[in-house]
């Protein structure tokens, strides 16, 4: 009895241990399984926006219909969405105007993401995406890594001449023709008309001959202030830039006193943000910050809230947000930017903007090409400009616009700028550490730290992370 | 020959059982990390150690690392008691006491993005809460996160607001392992409340204390949402942690190597003070 009780606790526990086996087997190839079909399934995103046709496997594409390829963007669900977005007419006239190639779109709201993804998934060798936008002054530093396909075979001589030289700049790097520019940007002054009016003020006569001084307009401004908010109570500031702290924007101040963006070697600080003009500019703004003529702790995305919410008189911003600052408030008024008192001759403006390339690893790059030639020459780059405010980067364009009568005040701004004023943005593999330095720089000088001790900050900083490109 | 097949199925078997486990673990934590390490030690496909000398002679680095444990010397011991203390005091069983115990643990659920935002929206410079109600008493307008010496303080209690609440339920459930009696025989030797907590609670919430210090210890040296969130460093990079160092390298400027580089000299860092911690506060043995 009792044996016969042992054998069957000893069959029971054998087949415990047997179940146990079978469990835990069942559950690794669960696991395996899931990891599997996760991958199959991932989205891989990383929280992006994906247009909502999903891209078909390559060997039905071929068989059965256009060829798939993936454009990887900065833009909002309403850019892609809605009728009347310029992201979303040039995509659906491209996807509509041909049945050869079907363009998908990753896009994200936040362009630093986009340029976290650039940086993983393309140092990863992905051939995931086949076009990408390139922030202009990001070119030399992708080019330089490999990650993008020169294409200047595929620009005839004609079509690159059409180009304006700093767009063309822009996408060039060591003699090759990498990513076309999309548009191009320039900047402009606008005003709030009904701030200026409750303070009693007019702005005198101006334009790109005879211009507003800097400080013409912290006079201005320090005026306003004195009528509208005296105590600081009502929280508004004289002068606003959209892109506070953010190098794009704020090395106007010291190229307008004729400080250059970095050295001719494309690595070299010192003896540029040390120099003269830039002390100078620097001195300028901290003074502006600490008189409360320009902001302390206003961040670069809550700037253009502060403008359409009546919070800043005058608000230094990209010609492309003319488009949206209209939508928000119709009391606003533009003009061109101003320049230093004596140094009319040396006014510098921004520019560059989105440009387009082709993932090097892209398996269609001849059809990544053709999207990329519609939207920079053809019909999609004059969506562009039908359905936005971007500045064109094309002189065919741009002389086109500037004779139709109903042409925007901006374009003549722009093409004046484009002309005589734009400077191009650092031109250096390194500009992602550039630009994080300097855009540390200005902040800290606009939170009231010494000057020099921030530049010496900045020129450590930057000549360290050069070494690795030299 | 049973008896040997018995055995040796014995010996074996529990290691078939932890295979796929084994597999798994090798796979998606041993891998990642040892190609971590071996990250900083190979440029262009070699193995050298010009990463590590350009960080030592790298400022920001050493400044990275002072902010790094300056920055854990505080909160670290700040946490710990905070949460203790707000452990003893839910850790009674009047009515409504649950209330009080998700209050003080729904910090913890907040997401990080939304309490950065909430906390940079009281300590903002020119409407902020923080600064209305000093501006109101007279106290002039301070700078908070804009502020050099104020910004990584502001780092501290925007965490420590957060986490708090978690590491407090570790402690309560230490508390409740407590044995009542022993509260009891120690009120009746006439033993007050505060040599209660020193000779009585503490000594046996000891594993916990050495969880607790050891997962705080790891969670904040590894920490730096709220700052990318709300000061990417600054100002002055005073609040540049080595971690945050270690994202920009990673994902701003595609330097992989430079990352995995710094994330070592962390993990060693982490590795030590984990050492020590073990080595003052497990009393297994003595257990």
């Amino acid at each position: 009895m009792l044996k016969n009780m042992k054998n069957l606790m000893n069959k029971r526990k054998a087949g415990r241990v047997v179940l146990a086996g079978i469990l835990s087997l069942a559950l690794a190839a669960g696991t395996m399984a899931g990891c599997g079909s996760d991958t199959e399934k991932a989205d891989n995103t990383g929280g992006a926006k994906k247009s909502d046709s999903e891209p078909k496997t390559d060997s039905v594409s071929q068989e059965e219909g256009p060829v798939e390829i993936t454009w990887l963007t900065s833009g909002t669900d309403e850019d892609f969405n809605t009728p009347g977005k310029v992201n979303y007419e040039c995509l659906t006239d491209f996807n509509n105007s041909q049945d050869k190639i079907h363009v998908n779109v990753e896009h994200y709201a936040n362009q630093n993401d986009l340029f976290e993804v650039i940086q993983m998934k393309l140092a990863a060798g992905t051939a995931e995406y086949d076009v990408i936008s390139v922030d202009s002054p990001m070119v030399p530093s992708y080019a330089n890594q490999g990650w993008l396909l020169p294409v200047e075979e595929y620009f005839s001589e004609e079509e690159l001449k059409d180009f304006t030289d700093t767009a063309l700049e822009s996408a060039m790097y060591d003699s090759h023709l990498y990513a076309p520019a999309l548009q191009n940007s320039t900047v402009v002054l606008c005003y709030n008309t009904n701030l200026l009016k409750e303070a009693g003020m007019e702005l005198r006569e101006n334009d790109v001959n005879n211009r507003l001084t800097w400080e013409e307009l912290v006079d201005y401004s320090r005026q306003a202030l004195e009528k509208l908010d005296p105590d600081g109570s009502r929280g508004i500031t004289g002068i606003e830039f959209s892109q506070v702290s953010r190098t794009y924007l704020m090395n106007m101040l010291p190229n307008s006193m004729g400080g250059a963006q970095i050295g001719e070697d494309g690595f070299t600080v010192e003896g540029v943000l040390d120099s003269e003009p830039w002390i100078n500019a620097l001195n300028w703004y901290q003074t502006q910050v600490n008189d409360r003529i320009c902001s302390r702790g206003v961040k670069a995305s809550e700037a253009p809230d502060n403008f359409y919410s009546d919070k800043s008189v005058f608000y230094v911003a990209s010609a492309a947000a003319i488009d949206t600052i209209s939508r928000k408030m119709d009391h606003f008024d533009y003009t061109c930017v101003p320049a230093f008192a004596g140094m009319e001759d040396k006014v510098a403006t921004p520019c560059g903007s989105w440009n387009i390339a082709v993932n090097v690893n892209s398996e269609h790059a001849d059809e990544a090409v053709e999207f990329i030639k519609y939207m920079t020459l053809g019909k999609g780059n004059e969506l562009r400009y039908e359905f936005s405010s971007n500045v064109p980067a094309r002189h065919s364009v741009l002389e086109e616009l500037t004779e139709k009568e109903d042409a925007p005040k901006y374009i003549n701004i722009a093409v004046y700028e484009a002309q005589n004023t734009a400077v191009l943005r650092a031109k250096t593999p390194g500009y992602s550490e550039y630009s994080a330095a300097l855009d540390s720089m200005w902040e800290d000088i606009r939170n009231g730290v010494d000057i020099e001790e921030s530049v010496k900050s900045a020129i450590t900083a930057i000549n360290l992370s050069m070494e690795q490109y030299k | 020959m049973k008896t040997k097949r018995q055995s040796f199925y014995r010996r074996i078997f529990p290691y078939l059982l932890i295979l796929p486990a084994g597999f798994l673990v090798a796979a998606f934590k041993l891998f990642p990390i040892f190609q971590t390490l071996l990250s900083g030690f190979v440029k262009e496909g070699r193995f050298n150690l010009d990463i590590y000398k350009n960080l030592i002679r790298d400022p920001a680095i050493w400044n990275s690392l002072w902010i790094t444990l300056k920055f854990n010397l505080i909160t670290i011991p700040l946490q710990i008691v905070i949460s203790f203390c707000l452990a003893l005091l839910v850790n009674s069983n009047v009515r409504g006491i649950g209330v009080f115990r998700v209050l003080f643990f729904s910090t913890f659920a907040v997401s990080t993005t939304i309490s950065v935002l909430v906390w940079e929206k009281l300590f903002n410079y020119s409407n902020g809460l923080f600064n209305s109600i000093l501006s109101t008493f007279g106290f002039p307008t301070q700078g908070f996160l804009l502020s050099a010496d104020q910004a990584l303080f502001c780092i501290i209690v925007m965490v420590t607001w957060k986490g708090c609440g978690y590491w407090m339920i570790f402690f309560l459930s230490g508390l409740k392992e407590i044995d009542l009696s022993l509260y009891e025989a120690a009120k009746l030797d006439g033993a007050g409340p505060v040599s209660t907590i020193f000779r009585i609670t503490l000594p046996l919430m000891k594993r916990v204390i050495l969880f607790v210090c050891v997962a705080n210890t790891t969670a904040n040296m590894l920490l730096f949402a709220p700052v990318q969130m709300s000061t990417q460093g600054g100002p002055r990079s005073s609040t540049n942690l080595l971690m945050y160092e270690a994202y920009k390298s990673a994902f701003k400027y595609s330097n992989q190597e430079r990352a995995g580089a710094i994330v070592t000299i962390l993990v060693l860092i982490i590795g030590v003070i984990c050492f020590l911690q073990f080595k003052f506060l497990d009393n297994s043995e003595a257990q």
